[in-house]
């Protein structure tokens, strides 16, 4: 039953919202499923923070390793919340002045870091072993200097060799990439919907 | 004095009986000029009308304060107002709503009324409009085609696959990589990390990078080695705990599995990110396993699992990072491979079937694609407008 | 031959070092150089220019669909369309999906309609954060006010000028969604396919390329990607601001990599032949 249950809702509704897309008899149905998704989402938000409260908290009673910044974790759900709650969310209020002097600076380093990455890598990764890795060395070059402007000012018609590079070659790639994606994505979800593929019940097994 | 008084009450009859015709016709002129129209709405589950009109040419809108439009429900004594409209508009749609219901296959009339700033009005000619149910939205005819197709396919595949499990799927290089990643990190003793992606578990690709992981884990439980999994997605941690536990006991060895060891750290991708790279530069794994659905983090994963030296594994159906993950990882499962991994490792034959069935329909999109290229190059187009 | 043993052997430290230097340093020795316009860009401005010349045009819905970590490039091209918009007096419906979204939003609109004195509720509206991303943008093709029965200040969503006349994506003039994601795919299937939605997006520099195929096919109005599009878009309606300063340090930090992986190839070429002569 536990197994048996979460396989059959999910077959049924799969089921359901293939016909439904094709049936426009079926619209109210699809509005009042629509309507329990929304009601629903609004659930997966308290899921997730009762979550992060609970691992954390089990993480502090165990001192399992850096335990002390479970404490900071729950400390900023609190802080945010509280502040929020009394004293609003408009410009200038203590919530928005946390966001932007403490988390956008600390996300923003962090995504920063893949520029210095990028350049480690690509010289690490950029060597011309073979006639594919040349290809792909040029190709990136012309691509690199096109995008900025410094080599469109210095070098004409780059600009135009990197826009045909973007728009042939490198589309006819992403396109067959895209579709093989979504052909596997086609079978997954058939899989999920025929119960073949039971992954995601906790290891529900075969 | 009666004949004078009948001679007057003729004379006014006849004075005033042109302006009365003249006045029908003109106003007959008028309302068939509003060019009123009702129809069923298209594509949809009936109880709703479409009203379209247009003002007739003579009349200067500006004068015009509002619209009203009425509808002469069957066997109703009075017209129901359906609202007053602006005067610039040119359609309504009469929907069924929890005050009334517009029932299917009923005629229903309507009439427009011009309400002018002076206090004058025209009226337009009534319209019968009755609403259907439409079973089949006929412009999805080629996408339910395609369904048709695909579903039945892969379906016919994994029958196929019950009764004849001699299925041949070329070996991919990665899956000798895996194994070989698990021994290296045996024999130097260093712990496997395992990071199935950020996304949720809606996501087909965690659910392959999922299905990796419950034989790497299974190879780790053999071999004695540390299996690291955190996860930015407390859901997708609850799964591959028991995924993890499962594989440990189907090898015999169920207490060897640490919990502490397959963990949630935050939803935040970038504190995410800094957490494994943490992980990474201390516990030195000795082998990286990235895969499932990546973002922006993918580069700095992968740029700092291999600053440590450790042999790296990724596999993503995310297009964008894959170039990253190309260039840092020493092997890369690229876009479908990463399900087709799953399914080869497992080796069950619906999985295998179903494979075999996405390189059929493969096959036809080729066809398809190539077909369609040389009608289209050669001026014979109905392909592209039918499709 | 010491010179290229070195480069081959680089530490990536030395890498790092270097771009901090060759990104720092534009911003106090700007170069200025010109910006060339892209059409894929230039589709997006022109659409708004034919907008400005109606007489009752139909809003825009912006869905700022970005957190922290996308600031740097989506901020601005967010901040240079809003100025586009409000200079032209185009209403405008902001909104996002992104859960850390609504104070980047806020600020950007409350930065731009300062400038330009909009009034909140008559030249723009924002709706604030969308619960269910997907499930919203399928409701908003239905009615948008049953997705956000108040906006993001908690007014009546009723009460709003602006959102009398607007029910469905039928009354805005197109979406433009700006994500650091895939969610701006997202838009396109179900926005675009099933409501027939006019989309445009602005996105990271490294999903532009990714946005390509949709472009070309027509699902896509316009596409501003990364720092270099809304670069552009500030030098099409002459506001340069954050984005065209940062053009400067892109540049420098391309040729660089440019340098390093040259160099690099001409190392191992050089060690190659002197190990195969050895």
């Amino acid at each position: 039953m536990k197994q048996k249950l979460p396989l059959t809702i999910c077959f049924i509704m799969g089921v359901v919202m293939i016909i439904q897309y094709f049936v426009p008899a079926l619209n109210s149905l699809y509005d009042t499923i629509r309507f329990w998704l929304l009601v629903v989402s609004g659930f997966v938000l308290c899921l997730g923070i009762y979550s992060l409260v609970r691992v954390h908290i089990l993480k502090i009673r165990r001192k399992a390793p850096s335990w002390g910044y479970s404490y900071v974790t729950i400390a900023g759900l609190v802080w945010m919340s509280l502040v929020g709650f009394i004293w609003g969310k408009e410009e200038g209020t203590i919530f928005m002045n946390t966001f932007f002097l403490i988390q956008v600076p600390i996300q923003s380093t962090m995504f920063s870091l893949l520029a210095f990455f990028i350049a480690s890598a690509a010289f690490r990764a950029f060597r011309m072993k073979n006639l594919e890795a040349g290809l792909l060395l040029i190709a990136a070059i012309i691509v690199m200097i096109g995008q900025v402007p410094v080599g469109a000012s210095f070098i004409p018609g780059i600009a135009d060799l990197k826009e045909w590079i973007l728009n042939y070659p490198n589309l006819a790639a992403k396109r067959g990439i895209v579709i093989g994606v979504g052909l596997g994505m086609l079978s997954t979800a058939l899989k999920i919907i025929l119960g073949i593929e039971r992954s995601y019940l906790s290891g529900g097994g075969k | 004095m009666v004949t004078i008084y009948r001679e007057i009450r003729f004379l006014t009859f006849l004075f005033f009986v042109p302006f009365f015709f003249s006045g029908i016709l003109f106003a007959q002129d008028i309302s068939s000029s509003f060019n009123l129209k009702a129809v069923d709405k298209p594509i949809d589950d009936g109880g709703a009308i479409e009203i379209s009109w247009s003002l007739p040419k003579d009349i200067n809108i500006e004068e015009i304060e509002k619209l009203e439009l009425y509808r002469f429900d069957p066997g109703a004594a009075e017209p129901v107002k359906l609202g007053d409209l602006k005067p610039k508009q040119q359609k309504f749609t009469d929907e069924s709503s929890d005050e009334r219901k517009l029932r299917n296959k009923t005629p229903y009339i309507y009439q427009l009324k011009a309400i002018f700033k002076d206090g004058s009005q025209i009226t337009s000619e009534k319209v019968e409009g009755i609403s259907k149910i439409q079973w089949f939205e006929k412009r999805k005819f080629v996408i339910f085609i395609g369904t048709v197709l695909s579903i039945g396919l892969i379906l016919y595949c994994i029958y196929k696959a019950k009764t004849d499990s001699n299925f041949f799927i070329r070996r991919m290089v990665v899956i000798d990589a895996i194994e070989e990643g698990v021994g290296r990190a045996t024999e130097m003793g260093k712990p496997i990390l395992f990071v199935s992606g950020t996304s949720t578990i809606n996501d087909v690709a965690t659910i392959a990078a999922i299905n990796i992981l419950s034989h790497v884990a299974k190879k780790c439980a053999e071999y004695g080695t540390r299996l690291i999994v955190p996860n930015k997605d407390s859901i997708v941690m609850t799964v591959q705990q028991e995924v993890v536990k499962e594989a440990y006991t189907s090898v015999g060895k169920p207490d060897a599995f640490r919990e502490e060891d397959v963990f949630y750290i935050t939803d935040d991708q970038m504190a995410y990110v800094a957490a494994v790279d943490g992980i990474m530069v201390r516990e030195k794994p000795a082998t990286n396993f990235f895969l499932g659905m990546f973002y922006a983090e993918s580069l700095i994963l992968a740029e700092t699992g291999a600053s440590t030296g450790a042999i790296q594994i990724a596999g993503t159906d995310a297009v964008t990072q894959l170039p990253f993950f190309i260039t840092a990882c020493d092997y890369t499962l690229i876009g479908e491979e990463l399900y087709a991994a799953s399914a080869y490792m497992s080796r069950e034959p619906l999985l295998l079937g179903s494979l075999k069935g996405q390189d059929y329909l493969k096959f036809l999109i080729m066809i398809a694609i190539l077909l369609g290229a040389i009608l289209y190059n050669l001026g014979f187009t109905f392909l592209k407008d039918w499709l | 031959m010491k010179f290229f043993e070195f480069i081959q052997n680089l530490d990536r430290r030395w890498v790092f070092l270097l771009i901090l230097i060759v990104v720092t340093v534009p911003f106090f020795m700007p170069l200025s150089l010109p910006i060339e316009i892209t059409p894929s860009v230039k589709h997006i401005y022109d659409r708004v220019e034919e907008m400005s010349l109606q007489n009752n045009p139909k809003p825009i819905l912006i869905s700022a669909d970005f957190g922290p970590e996308a600031i740097p490039e989506l901020n601005p091209m967010l901040m240079a369309l809003l100025r586009h918009c409000m200079s032209k007096k185009i209403p405008v419906i902001t909104m996002t999906l992104h859960p850390a979204g609504p104070g980047i939003l806020e600020r950007a609109v409350a930065m731009v309609a300062d400038e330009y004195n909009a009034e909140k509720g008559k030249d723009y509206v924002s709706l604030g954060f969308g619960v269910g991303s997907i499930i919203m943008m399928l409701q908003i093709g239905e009615d948008i006010k049953e997705g956000f029965p108040n906006d993001y200040y908690g007014n009546d969503i009723n009460d709003l000028p602006l959102m009398d006349d607007v029910k469905n994506y039928d009354d805005m003039e197109f979406v433009f969604c700006m994500a650091g994601s895939g969610l701006y795919e997202a838009w396109i299937t179900y926005a675009k396919s099933q409501y027939n939605a006019t989309i445009a997006t602005g996105v990271t520099g490294t999903m532009a390329t990714d946005a390509y195929p949709f472009l070309q096919s027509g699902q896509l109005l316009g596409l501003i990607g990364g720092l270099k599009g809304a670069a552009e878009y500030e030098t099409l309606i002459d506001q340069k601001d954050a984005a065209y300063r940062g053009m400067d340090s892109q540049s420098a930090s391309h040729i660089l990599i440019i340098i390093l992986v040259i160099l690099g190839n001409i190392a191992s070429f050089v060690l190659k032949e002197k190990k195969e002569n050895k």
